[in-house]
């Protein structure tokens, strides 16, 4: 791969058709952000490795995801940095990650004083300079257990149990984002605005991290 | 098979409660969108979609969408639509949520759908608005709306006799069999839009 001489990276999204990612594709806040939109069913078609990050948001079909998983160990290898949202279920498509479902409590904030207890891993790390534990904050799908080394946890539930991870050893020079969190999904359906900020934040976080890497390497 | 219902599964994972329900019909055929030909649109004589459809995709199937329409079809369609899958149909549109009203349901129109329904438990979820919807997918010219969202009462819910014959209920919002607050709502719904996409008739006030 070749380094993006631009300020801001390459930054390409899957559509997989479904109306919540057009509605996130399609429409600012976020629209701003995508220079390429490629159809889940065409990634063959397509050479990701044009891309710096390539966003698989939320619920994403993992049927197509575990045909095309050779393709994204490729771009990460290739140095660039993948993005698996929730519900895509990286656990099925690439090795060594963990998963467990939870069961989802979308009511527990009804409870006068109640806390879900999602909590920012490592307040040092540059994630929290874009991504508040309050945004992170709604309900939760699953966790990443067990995790392997490489898996550094971003984001956690107060069991400590992993609710976002980045690898950016596994795969060097490019790294793997994932979370179990699903944003995309709700936003995209015009709910809860938590998930709208989680994106909002994640996007400047992920081009920041970028130009980090970029200029470390430079 | 001919004269099928046919359930389209988009999502990776589990089948819906609705569909477990339609599993339980001979006529019913239950498959994963990543396996859909244009034989099941063929055979089939009722269609039920699911907010995650994969609407790129359906888009390669828009003439046999049509022509199973035009042959008198039923299609129960759930979620936002956001590509032209049948007769120049048009985008979503969010409506602008300042506070609780704007969410309000307004219950316009009959429907076998929801027959033996209280409407007016649909509208919120332990005090809670928006699960049912919060826009609407444009009425085709025609269209009757059923359930109205806002002081506006923009066409949340429509049913339309297509012009050249067949049948969309038109649903913007999260499954709707999944919308309700209770599991017995929930089933009733379940039930009511299979026998309606089967063209079979409700006796009013029966509680499926």
């Amino acid at each position: 791969m070749t380094v993006s001489t631009q300020t801001k990276p390459i930054i390409g999204i899957i559509d997989g058709g479904m109306h919540y990612h057009r509605d996130s594709i399609e429409r600012e806040p976020l629209k701003q952000y995508f220079d390429k939109v490629i159809y889940l069913r065409d990634i063959p078609l397509h050479d990701l490795t044009e891309l710096d990050i390539l966003i698989i948001p939320c619920r994403t079909n993992a049927h197509w995801l575990g045909i095309y998983a050779e393709q994204f160990k490729n771009f990460m290898q290739q140095g660039g940095t993948l993005v698996a949202m929730g519900e895509t279920f990286p656990n099925l498509w690439l090795q060594d990650i963990g998963y467990r479902a939870v069961e989802t409590n979308f009511w527990w904030w009804l409870e006068e004083g109640a806390e879900l207890g999602v909590k920012m891993s490592d307040p040092k790390h540059n994630i929290s300079d874009f991504i508040s534990q309050q945004d992170a904050t709604y309900h939760l799908h699953g966790v990443f257990t067990p995790l392997a080394p490489n898996q550094k946890m971003l984001i956690e539930t107060k069991e400590g149990e992993c609710l976002m991870f980045e690898d950016v050893v596994t795969y060097a020079p490019g790294k793997l984002i994932a979370t179990t969190l699903d944003p995309f999904f709700h936003h995209g359906a015009f709910f809860m605005p938590a998930t709208t900020r989680f994106l909002i934040g994640m996007f400047p976080w992920l081009i920041a991290s970028f130009q980090l890497t970029a200029s470390e390497a430079a | 098979m001919p004269n099928s219902l046919l359930c389209i599964q988009s999502h990776f994972g589990d089948l819906p409660m609705l569909f477990k329900f339609a599993q339980q019909r001979d006529d019913a055929v239950i498959i994963s969108q990543t396996e859909l030909t244009k034989q099941h649109l063929q055979d089939a004589t009722g269609l039920i979609t699911t907010m995650h459809l994969d609407q790129l995709s359906m888009m390669e199937f828009s003439s046999e969408l049509e022509a199973f329409l035009t042959r008198g079809g039923r299609w129960f369609f759930n979620g936002h639509l956001m590509r032209p899958l049948v007769f120049n149909l048009k985008n979503y549109i969010p409506i602008k949520v300042a506070g609780k009203n704007d969410l309000a349901l307004t219950a316009l129109e009959e429907h076998l759908v929801f027959n033996a329904v209280d409407r007016s438990t649909l509208g919120v979820r332990k005090g809670v608005a928006g699960f049912y919807g919060r826009g609407y997918n444009p009425m085709p010219k025609g269209a009757t709306v059923i359930t109205g969202v806002g002081d506006d009462k923009a066409p949340l819910d429509w049913y339309w006799n297509c012009p050249k014959g067949g049948q969309i209920f038109s649903h913007a919002g999260n499954d709707l069999q999944s919308v309700a607050e209770t599991k017995a709502t929930s089933q009733i719904l379940a039930k009511n839009i299979i026998k309606w996409v089967a063209s079979e008739e409700i006796t009013v006030g029966e509680k499926s």
